[in-house]
C-alpha cells in the first residue's frame, strides 16, 4: 500500500518561528548591506573631501527617498551585528533551549528597532 | 566520517572561523565610532578629526577589507542557496566580487591619499 503524504504546500498558512524570522532577517540584511555598500562608500569618501562636500551631503540626507534608505541601512547593520552576535553565542552552545532562544531572538529584534529609533531621533 | 581540518584553506570550516573572526574585528570599530559619535557631537570637523589619524586610517581600510571577506563568504552562502544553475552563478559571483574589489582600491585609494589635519 503507497503510504500517502499529507502535504500543505499554501503558504500562507505557514508562519515562521521568531528565531526562523531573526535568522532570514540576519541574512536579508546582509545582502541589503552588501548592496548598499557602493553608495555607502561613495558618501564616505565625498563626505570627507571638504566642508563644502560634506553640507551637501547632509542636505541630502534629509530628503525623503534618502532618509528612508539611511533608516534601512541602519536597521540592517544594527540587525545584522545583534543578531550575528546572538549566533556566535548559539554556535558556543549558549541559548539554544527553545525558552531562551525564543526571548533571545525578541530582545535581538526590540534592541536593533531601539537603536535605530535612537540614531534617527535622538 | 571525514574529519574536519583547517588545511584548506579554502574549506567550509576555514570560511566559518574566517566569518567569525572578521565579525569579532568589525564589533570592536563599529564600538569605537559609536563611542565617538556619541560623545561628540557630528559634523565636518569631528568628522575629519575622527578620521585623519593614520591609525583610525589603517584600521578603516582594514575594517573594509575584513567586510568584504566577511560579506564575500556569506554571498557565496547566498547565491549557492538561491541560485541553481551554475553559470548565471557563477556570473553573478563574479559580478559581486568586482563590486567588492572596486569598493576597496577606491576606498584606500581616497583615503590614503588624504591630507593630515
Amino acid at each position: 500500500m503507497i503510504k500517502r503524504q499529507t502535504k500543505n504546500l499554501n503558504i500562507l498558512t505557514m508562519r515562521f518561528p521568531l528565531p526562523a524570522v531573526v535568522s532570514i532577517l540576519h541574512r536579508m540584511s546582509g545582502v541589503i548591506i552588501y548592496l548598499l555598500m557602493p553608495l555607502v562608500t561613495y558618501a564616505f569618501c565625498y563626505s570627507l573631501e571638504s566642508q563644502a562636500h560634506f553640507n551637501f551631503l547632509m542636505t541630502i540626507a534629509s530628503s525623503l527617498p534618502i532618509k528612508i534608505l539611511l533608516v534601512i541601512l541602519v536597521w540592517g547593520i544594527c540587525h545584522h551585528l545583534i543578531a550575528g552576535i546572538r549566533h556566535i553565542l548559539l554556535d558556543m552552545q549558549v541559548g539554544n533551549d527553545l525558552i531562551v532562544a525564543r526571548f533571545t531572538s525578541k530582545t535581538v529584534l526590540l534592541i536593533s528597532f531601539f537603536i535605530t529609533f535612537l540614531v534617527f531621533y535622538l | 566520517m571525514k574529519r574536519v581540518t583547517l588545511k584548506n584553506p579554502f574549506g567550509g570550516m576555514t570560511q566559518w572561523l574566517y566569518q567569525r573572526f572578521t565579525a569579532f574585528f568589525m564589533i570592536f570599530y563599529f564600538a569605537i565610532i559609536g563611542f565617538y559619535l556619541t560623545t561628540e557631537p557630528f559634523n565636518y570637523s569631528t568628522w575629519n578629526h575622527l578620521m585623519s589619524p593614520l591609525w583610525m586610517r589603517i584600521n578603516t581600510t582594514a575594517f573594509f577589507l575584513l567586510m568584504i571577506i566577511h560579506a564575500w563568504i556569506g554571498v557565496q552562502h547566498v547565491t549557492d542557496d538561491y541560485i541553481k544553475p551554475v553559470f548565471f552563478r557563477g556570473l553573478i559571483n563574479c559580478a559581486l566580487l568586482m563590486l567588492a574589489i572596486i569598493q576597496i582600491i577606491y576606498l584606500s585609494y581616497c583615503l590614503m591619499g588624504r591630507e593630515y589635519v
